[in-house]
């Protein structure tokens, strides 16, 4: 498979001598849907502002799309690259919907008479095409995040990260978020990478990358990583229920296989529980 | 400590054109020593509920019993200060309000406020402390070197040291890792056992099944139930009409109901699922 | 806060809303030139009626002329009383004590009251008329001569329309500071000036850090989304000079040439 983001024997310090970042490697997939998952101060976030040229890394190499990120490639590797951070209220930059669409476009030096068209094509793709005109105190953190993706969609990255992007949400503006970047990594194949603690979204992606005190811990298939529960729960993190169930069932003397996907494991029994 | 809302509304900025009815005729009774969650949408009036409960707001109409004090319209805000101690109000992200050089004058702050001498007040400070799960060493430390939980617990902790009768959270939890998360709501769960009252704001339905014991809904500014946890997750249809999710666990089990399985949705614990489940499948 | 008036746009529909910032912005930096001629009695009327026909056709009501005026009366009361006392020209008028009254002084003063309240209501009528994305963007193209002399024309529209998104966001953190802080038995009314400065304090602190931390994470919204000021961008807000502009701007350019006149004729 193709490679489209690469980092090689990165190394990051925020203070002298206190590695952020210690040596690390990885490769992402193209169109595939990779999480980052580790703790809160393990360092993940650190990682999406070096990927997107916002800290200066100490060593290594971040490769984007075949160019490495340097000085000069900084403005490429930014428009194929799309980020959600956060806090949905400071990264919303204009005074309504329509002007915050428009300052990615304004940016790259899009004509003016082609921005409305395009502004409404995205807005639409993200639903909030009836909220054109309104001010950000007026929208949710839903409706914020989404307009963020918009804003992203109207510059046609190749891949967008997600920073904790739902993690200030509550449950309806988290699943629509979700619902949203799965449906957009699927029909555009934009690469997505999503950097979280929540392990079930994690349960859900192709690929997972395990991170703690600034190394790579682990990485591959979630049935491979998320299976591990010493190493999991060593990272502050809680296995998915769906393994917890089948683990539990196995030991009881059950023959049924290991999930992290609570779908799958409820047909499973239901299928073991009709055969008996 | 209980709180009581007899027919209590609130409009802001009433009479003017910006006018909006966030309570509507709230009735509640919540019995002292209980942990009750307090769900519903953003924009549901949940913040503007839990606001009336140390008197940040008061009601356009309305009366509000804590303990024995009395609320009402006509009140000045003045008047209701001793309230405020009486009912500890932990905001969303209230590492927030930290603003002391140390860790120690921030969390004495809000005793000293409320006449608390100082030595006692230092005292109560190292002891709450501990109780979030920070030792002594941090008392001298600046609340702004500390990571992003760890400041939520030294907040939390100068609410904690006003010993309040009431405990109210706005989704403490939000932004914290799983591991933080827990530790915090067991925190908040040993409060409760020593006999405070707790009021809980979570979008978490996970935490309401395993860590309460009542639930209030809101919706639209009305209160519309008021049951416990095991009563408020066999509604499904409403749930699903408010677009609430139900708890992983209960989610699970309706599930495999549906497939044929006969368990009861009430179970919490996942060891007792597990029983339930072999059981079934080895009958 | 909610009723403050001044300052305020309004989302009407109305002939001055669609004129042109730049139009609106230079007519307010005429006329208000225009206002310190002393044309005479005759020469404010002939002002204030012209102003009241930019009112009308604002569609702004006299309620809410009314309600932007009201915040500034007492800076025109200690502005008028002091003009009173202390202008010591012509007739004396009234005596009582140490205060004299002199016939120039009311009459200074009656200008003052005048200048003043055509002010308020002009500058009432740009603001309630366009939006402040749209001031910023005609006071970039004002002052787009001064790039050629090094002046940050860009950077300074772009300081002042993120100052204008965030107004109301820290507003709001304002609020939720001071009642997470009345929580902690803080009382911003009362209190001893110590006790006052500990609250201040209170509130500050927390505003400051929480504003850091939004400029921070801002800053890396916009580079991420390539945002260079130092580059060439371009511009979805665009600007379209009238013909009804220029029609305004010569009945402005009238009325200010009007006052000029009159203040040397008389």
């Amino acid at each position: 498979m193709e490679k489209i983001i690469e980092i090689k024997n990165l190394s990051f310090e925020y203070e002298i001598g206190v590695k952020t970042i210690d040596n690390i490697s990885f490769r992402i997939e193209k169109g595939s849907y990779t999480t980052i998952l580790g703790h809160n101060g393990s360092g993940k976030s650190t990682i999406a502002k070096l990927l997107m040229g916002l800290l200066e890394k100490k060593s290594g190499d971040i490769i984007v799309g075949g160019m490495t990120l340097t000085e000069e490639t900084l403005a490429d590797v930014r428009g194929q690259i799309g980020i959600v951070f956060q806090n949905p209220d400071n990264q919303f930059i204009g005074a309504t919907v329509r002007d915050d669409i428009a300052f990615g476009l304004e940016n790259t030096c899009v004509e003016p008479t082609l921005m409305d068209d395009i502004i409404n094509e995205y807005a639409q793709k993200v639903n909030m095409l009836e909220f054109l005109d309104h001010e950000p105190t007026k929208l949710s953190g839903g409706q914020k995040q989404r307009v963020a993706i918009a804003g992203i969609l109207a510059m046609s990255p190749s891949i967008i990260i997600l920073d904790e992007a739902t993690s200030m949400l509550d449950p309806k503006g988290r699943h629509e978020i979700n619902a949203l970047v799965h449906q957009l990594n699927k029909d555009r194949d934009i690469t997505i990478l999503s950097i979280t603690h929540d392990i079930e979204e994690a349960a859900l992606s192709d690929y997972v990358i395990l991170l703690s005190d600034g190394h790579v811990i682990d990485s591959g298939k979630p049935e491979e990583v998320l299976m591990k529960q010493e190493e999991i729960e060593s990272l502050s993190l809680d296995v998915p229920f769906a393994y917890k169930i089948s683990k539990g069932l196995q030991q009881q003397g059950i023959k049924i296989n290991q999930y992290i996907d609570r779908e799958k494991l409820v047909r499973e029994l239901c299928q073991y529980n009709l055969k008996k | 400590m209980s709180i009581q809302f007899k027919e209590v509304e609130h409009i802001y900025s009433e009479n003017t054109p910006f006018s909006y009815h966030a309570l509507k005729g709230v009735n509640l009774d919540i019995k002292e020593g209980s942990m009750t969650a307090l769900i519903g949408h953003t924009g549901s009036g949940k913040s503007t509920l839990i606001q009336h409960i140390n008197a940040l707001l008061l009601p356009t109409a309305g009366e509000i019993h804590i303990g024995d004090i009395l609320i009402s319209a006509t009140d000045k805000p003045e008047t209701l200060k001793p309230l405020r101690k009486k009912a500890g109000l932990v905001f969303q992200f209230p590492e927030y309000q930290l603003f002391e050089e140390t860790i120690l004058k921030d969390i004495i702050f809000g005793p000293k406020n409320f006449g608390m001498s100082e030595e006692e007040a230092i005292k109560v400070a190292k002891d709450t402390l501990k109780l979030v799960g920070l030792d002594e060493s941090y008392l001298e430390r600046s609340p702004f070197d500390l990571s992003g939980g760890q400041k939520r617990r030294v907040a939390i902790a100068g609410i904690l040291a006003m010993n309040p009768e009431i405990l109210i959270l706005d989704e403490p939890t939000a932004g914290l890792d799983p591991q933080g998360a827990q530790e915090m709501l067991q925190l908040f769960k040993k409060i409760n056992q020593q006999g405070k009252t707790v009021l809980l704001v979570s979008h978490d339905m996970n935490q309401v099944l395993e860590y309460c014991d009542d639930v209030v809904v809101m919706n639209k500014g009305r209160v519309e139930r008021h049951v416990t946890v095991d009563e408020l997750f066999k509604e499904t249809e409403y749930l699903t009409s408010l677009s609430i999710d139900l708890p992983i666990i209960t989610s699970f089990i309706l599930k495999l109901n549906q497939g044929g399985f006969d368990i009861d949705p009430s179970i919490k614990d996942i060891d007792e699922l597990l029983k339930v489940i072999g059981g079934q499948i080895n009958e | 806060m909610n009723n403050m008036m001044f300052g305020k746009y309004l989302p009407l529909d109305s002939f001055v809303h669609k004129l042109d910032p730049r139009l609106k912005i230079g007519s307010l930096l005429l006329l208000l030139i225009a206002v310190f001629f002393d044309a005479g009695f005759i020469g404010y009327a002939l002002l204030g009626i012209f102003v009241i026909i930019m009112a009308i056709f604002s569609k702004i009501k006299v309620s809410q002329i009314v309600k932007a005026i009201k915040p500034m009366l007492f800076m025109m009361a200690f502005l008028m009383i002091f003009n009173l006392l202390f202008i010591q020209k012509g007739n004396l008028v009234f005596s009582f004590w140490i205060i004299k009254i002199y016939d120039q002084a009311l009459l200074q003063t009656a200008y003052i009251f005048i200048r003043l309240v055509l002010i308020i209501i002009m500058t009432t009528i740009l603001t309630a008329t366009t939006k402040p994305l749209d001031l910023t963007l005609g006071i970039e193209h004002l002052l787009s001569p001064f790039k050629k002399i090094g002046f940050p024309t860009h950077e300074v529209a772009m300081m002042i329309s993120i100052a204008l998104r965030f107004i109301p966001t820290l507003l709001e953190e304002t609020q939720r500071i001071m009642k997470a802080q009345a929580s902690r038995g803080v009382e911003f009314s009362e209190g001893s000036l110590k006790e006052k400065i500990m609250s201040i304090v209170s509130l500050i602190i927390p505003l400051f850090i929480s504003a850091f931390q939004r400029a921070e994470d801002l800053a890396n919204a916009m580079e991420s989304r390539n945002y260079n000021p130092e580059a060439k961008r371009t511009r979805y807000k665009q600007l379209h000079w009238r013909l009804a502009d220029t029609l305004s701007f010569i009945c402005v350019l009238i009325m200010c040439t009007t006052m000029v006149v009159m203040s040397i004729v008389l």
